[in-house]
């Protein structure tokens, strides 16, 4: 990391002392700023805790507690503990959403993603509507699952965007953590519409059922009446240990979940190869199982899921083609509402479409209903 | 303190009116008739009564006016018929100048109903102060200012929404800006775009000599994405984006958000919420103001070029010219000047406080609208 010059550290002494630990984390000067401007208006939110002391009116407690409570979240905030998780929530969208240490906090290119995904399902939305009416009857609604859900926002967010243009949905989130579940199912009934169905429960998505009939998500689907999947997306861990160890920021790896970040190492698949290969498939561990439930369980007519980089979203791009049971896939940078800047590249044979500017960031696949529904 | 007056109506100008009022009475007139005739097709029943709905409020005050004038009449034939009876006189006498204030009150209430309005009185701004000459005692002049609009809003009942602001070292603001809303609020404050001047000794002055510097106040009115056609083709809208190959790797809080408008390259950032979601509305806010600015400005030219041509003694003011010297506050004399009406305020930290403004902008829109009577009164002279 880059010294700090003297003459910022100067410059923002002068400003106010507390941007001088501030930027020890956040780098830049308007950066500490604002952080230091909201941590002030979320201690100025708090109620202050009655103190025997202060029955008097004057109101001098509240004040020292307040600054005192300020300084405390500016030397964790210096220490590197996102200030998502001193402030108690995260925007996501529109969607103003909790979080809290133990669970991933939502990140600006998944909402972005989103909100490309349902405009372009919100531009179809007749054809979306009467695909409803016809498959499923009067008063039918868009099903999705999510899986590794964490706050439950790629759900709800999507939810909300098709509530906006009169598609009712009914969302199920998963995922292993009970901390994540916890979290979502509050952020679910604080968020979601009255006559939004959402739900979010407890699972492994790699478990395999013992008496091998029917898989656990298979059996949980069927309790909630969902075993007609449409839409199936997915931002589950896909950061390689090494990539980990070398290529995230402090304090998403001080602070943040391992759970949610690096897949965890469950058999001996990839023994053999060199030493990078084995890395990259240990970041992909989750991929080539979501794209098996997704084959053999439900049978979305569209999937979604987030990756990486570029690299880690041509590997399963081609995962997908080869499983030989999408009509289209495509790869979606972070901005793919920038639609005018498409690439093709070579994946396993095929050319496949990168839309957008930035960083590789999302796959998604559709089979020919899906094709229409996603006017692509 | 100089008096305001409600302006006087010259009789040239009584009669200009006059001839006015009859015209719009004969177009009502033949508007009733054309309605009540049995053949008229439904495009024209509609577009008759739309014109009429247009004119009743102007009906309504014309008819009050001439059952008082046919009251004048009266009052005036009775008086002299009865020349004698003195306890008839004194009365009629009085009833008649109580007659003749109350059709001088219409007359003035018409003439203003017929005056050009500037279409965006009624709507919201979005007001800039912006630190000029003066380094550091310019931004916490700007600072001050930029309270003084808040105080003055907050009196009004209007809603000040903070922004974006930039501070200085000092903690006064090189750039500030607000989104006001509320009844008229452009119409208010439109006089207070220029540069606004201050005389005084800076805190940071250690001598204790005045400095002399300056902010300019920019009053945009609001606009929306309808009212400057904006499309999504036209803008580009750029996020912060983390080094590294971001998402799950990076946990970023940097919202800021930069919207550049493609065929003007004119850009807007905003990063001081949370939410990128309301950094770009906020953003796609200050940007339609912009544009529509440039819009109003471009059609007011044309239009001040064409008056000017018919008309050459007559000034402007109220132009928005930003770069326009409007107001001087001198500290030490306790005094705020504004120099296109010509007015000095003494009490200046009232007007600091946001209380007396209204002596200065009440004084412009006066002139304002003398101005447009004046032009008024040129303009059907040529027709
Ligand atoms: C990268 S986070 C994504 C959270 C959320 N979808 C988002 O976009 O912010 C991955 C989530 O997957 C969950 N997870 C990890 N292993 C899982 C498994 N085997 N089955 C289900 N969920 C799992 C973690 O608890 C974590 O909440």
């Amino acid at each position: 990391m880059p010294r700090l010059s003297y003459e910022l550290l100067h410059h923002a002494r002068r400003i106010d002392p507390l941007l001088i630990p501030l930027l020890h984390t956040c780098r830049s000067l308007p950066s500490a700023e604002n952080e230091l401007r909201w941590l002030r208006e979320h201690v100025a939110s708090l109620n202050t805790p009655r103190h025997p002391l202060a029955s008097n009116a004057s109101g001098v407690l509240p004040n020292a507690w307040r600054r005192h409570r300020l300084e405390r979240l500016v030397t964790a905030r210096s220490r590197g503990t996102p200030l998502q998780y001193l402030l108690g929530t995260e925007f996501f969208g529109d969607l103003e959403l909790k979080v809290r240490p133990g669970v991933l906090i939502p990140r600006r290119e998944t909402a972005v993603a989103i909100e490309n995904l349902a405009s372009l399902l919100r531009a179809n939305g007749k054809v979306l509507r009467s695909y409803l009416l016809e498959a499923r009857g009067d008063g039918s609604r868009l099903n999705i699952l999510d899986l590794c859900t964490g706050t439950g926002c790629i759900p709800l967010l999507l939810q909300r965007l098709m509530r906006h243009v009169g598609i009712p949905t009914q969302i199920l989130g998963i995922d292993i953590s009970p901390k994540a579940v916890a979290l979502a199912r509050e952020n679910g009934s604080h968020v979601a519409h009255v006559k939004d169905i959402c739900s979010f429960d407890r699972g492994d998505i790699f478990a395999e059922s013992s008496t091998k009939s029917t898989s656990p998500l298979e059996s949980l689907l069927a309790t909630k009446q969902m075993t007609n999947i449409d839409i199936l997306v997915s931002n589950p861990p896909y950061v390689s240990p090494r990539q980990y160890l070398h290529h995230t920021e402090r304090s998403v790896r001080n602070f943040e979940p391992k759970l949610a970040l690096v897949p965890v190492r469950r058999s001996t698949l990839w023994t053999s190869g060199d030493a990078e290969e084995n890395d990259n498939r240990h970041g992909d561990a989750f991929y080539p199982r979501l794209l098996q439930i997704a084959n053999t369980i439900i049978k979305p007519k569209v999937f979604w899921c987030e990756v990486g980089d570029l690299a880690q979203a041509e590997r399963v791009a081609a995962m997908a083609v080869d499983t030989a049971a999408w009509d289209g896939v495509q790869i979606w940078a972070d901005e793919p509402a920038f639609a005018s800047t498409v690439q093709h590249k070579e994946v396993s044979g095929n050319a496949i479409k990168l839309v957008g500017e930035g960083h590789g960031r999302s796959v998604i696949c559709w089979r020919d209903e899906g094709r229409a529904w996603l006017g692509l | 303190m100089t008096e305001v007056h409600q302006p006087q109506l010259s009789p040239d100008l009584v009669r200009i009116m006059e001839r006015r009022l009859s015209a719009i009475e004969h177009r009502s007139a033949s508007l009733h008739n054309l309605i009540n005739q049995p053949e008229a097709s439904p495009a024209e029943y509609a577009r008759a009564n739309k014109e009429l709905r247009k004119l009743s409020g102007c009906m309504d005050l014309i008819s009050h006016l001439r059952t008082k004038q046919k009251e004048i009449d009266g009052l005036k034939s009775l008086m002299s018929e009865c020349p004698e009876d003195k306890d008839m006189l004194d009365m009629a006498t009085e009833e008649l100048s109580q007659a003749i204030e109350e059709e001088k009150r219409l007359q003035s209430l018409l003439l203003k109903s017929l005056l050009p309005k500037d279409d965006a009185d009624e709507r919201d701004s979005i007001l800039e102060v912006r630190a000029g000459t003066g380094g550091e005692e310019a931004s916490l002049f700007a600072m001050d200012v930029f309270k003084m609009y808040e105080r003055y809003s907050q009196k009004r009942g209007w809603k000040f929404e903070i922004v974006d602001i930039a501070e200085s070292d000092l903690r006064g603001y090189k750039e500030a800006s607000a989104a006001i809303s509320g009844v008229g609020v452009f119409g208010k404050l439109k006089f207070e775009s220029g540069v606004h001047r201050v005389q005084r000794v800076p805190v940071t002055e250690k001598s204790g000599r005045v400095h002399t510097s300056a902010v300019s106040v920019a009053i945009l009115p609001q606009a929306d994405e309808v009212d400057v056609q904006l499309r999504n083709e036209d803008l580009r809208i750029d996020t912060y984006r983390s080094g590294g190959s971001g998402g799950q790797h990076a946990n970023t809080t940097n919202s800021a958000v930069r919207i550049t408008h493609i065929p003007t390259g004119m850009t807007v950032a905003i990063q001081d919420e949370r939410s990128q979601h309301m950094n770009k509305a906020k953003a796609l806010k200050v940007l339609c103001a912009k544009l529509y600015e440039i819009e109003r400005s471009r059609i007011q030219i044309s239009r001040s070029k064409l008056r000017s041509e018919q008309n050459p003694s007559l000034e402007q003011i109220g132009s928005g010219d930003r770069s326009e010297r409007i107001r001087t506050y001198n500290f030490p004399q306790g005094r705020v000047t504004d120099h296109r009406v010509g007015i000095t305020h003494h009490a200046i930290d009232d007007v600091m406080q946001g209380g007396n403004l209204d002596v200065f902008i009440d004084a412009l829109l006066l002139q304002q609208e003398m101005d447009a009577i004046a032009s008024f009164s040129s303009s059907i002279d040529t027709s």
